[in-house]
């Protein structure tokens, strides 16, 4: 496993991924994985007569794009286990929007004698625009250098 | 149409419905790594995690979620006239293992009139479980449905 220990994380880090382009194959993968083939985003015809105007992205394709992001921040920690998080989704992302995310780390809780200690950590998605597309407060179990401390 | 979506006004608090199962596989795990970019070796590396704390590789914690969607839409006989989804509170508590079969259980948990005439709040609950009854992912959605026109 490459990236930082637990130990090794500072609260208070920021760092920023390279961007990238959402695609219509993005969408149409995404509802082929997931099977969820909501009408706004696999159906034009049908979203183009919505306040939408056409397809927009599910909502939930933007925290795993968001994942795979903030691997190439440039922040890489040992992630044991993703525990959990709270979403908010601001606006909406559409075929041909790029995409960037914010990592910001926010706290860190040490477990005593677990193989990992708690990370929490702010991932803010952000468009072409600079507009906060869909914001998101994580916590990640990262591994320890040592266990038992 | 046969599949009207219903309305907000149309929506009970306290409904639930529990969808079919889908099995989670290997081509899943890979397919999600690639679309997502997201190649944590938990997920794709099968020589490490046999050394690690699961033993073998785990589905990526957000496949669930997606696909916890898709299961969802399959539970509901009638879909919302859903407008927006706004916010999403999930907790991961467990691993899915390749070759799970995971099921969701969906309640519908508040309503709310919104500050917009037009649209109302509708908070559901979801429960994810495996072929042994665990819960394996769970947490609650916001959604803002049409609410029927008037006239």
């Amino acid at each position: 496993m490459t990236g930082a220990f637990f130990e090794e994380v500072e609260v208070g880090f920021k760092a920023e991924s390279p961007g990238r382009t959402i695609t219509e194959a993005d969408l149409v993968t995404f509802a082929a994985i997931s099977g969820d083939y909501d009408c706004l985003s696999a159906d034009e015809e049908f979203a183009r007569f919505t306040e939408y105007r056409g397809r927009v992205a599910p909502p939930l394709l933007g925290p795993c794009i968001l994942s795979g992001l903030a691997y190439r921040t440039g922040l890489s920690v040992k992630v044991l286990a993703f525990s959990g998080g709270e979403w908010k989704f601001h606006g909406d992302i559409r075929i041909g929007d790029t995409l960037r995310v914010r990592i910001h780390v926010l706290q860190k809780r040490d477990l005593r004698g677990r193989e990992g200690g708690m990370v929490i950590e702010q991932w803010d998605l952000i468009n072409q625009r600079d507009e906060l597309v869909q914001e998101a407060r994580v916590s990640l179990l990262v591994a320890k250098r040592t266990v038992g401390s | 149409m046969t599949n009207v979506a219903r309305y907000w006004e149309e929506i009970g608090v306290g409904e639930e419905y529990l969808s079919p199962g889908r099995t989670v596989t290997e081509a899943d795990i890979v397919n999600f790594a690639g679309l997502s970019g997201d190649w944590n070796v938990l997920h794709t590396d099968a020589e490490s995690m046999k050394h690690s704390l699961y033993g073998e590789r785990i589905a990526h914690g957000l496949l669930g979620l997606a696909i916890q969607a898709g299961l969802s839409a399959r539970a509901m006989p009638r879909p919302f006239e859903t407008l927006a989804f706004t916010g999403l509170r999930w907790r991961f508590k467990g691993p899915i293992r390749i070759g799970d079969t995971i099921k969701v259980q969906v309640r519908v948990k508040e309503k709310r009139e919104g500050s917009m005439p037009d649209r109302g709040l509708i908070v559901l609950s979801r429960q994810v479980s495996n072929q042994r009854g665990e819960v394996v992912q769970e947490g609650e959605m916001d959604l803002l449905i049409a609410r029927r026109p008037t006239q």
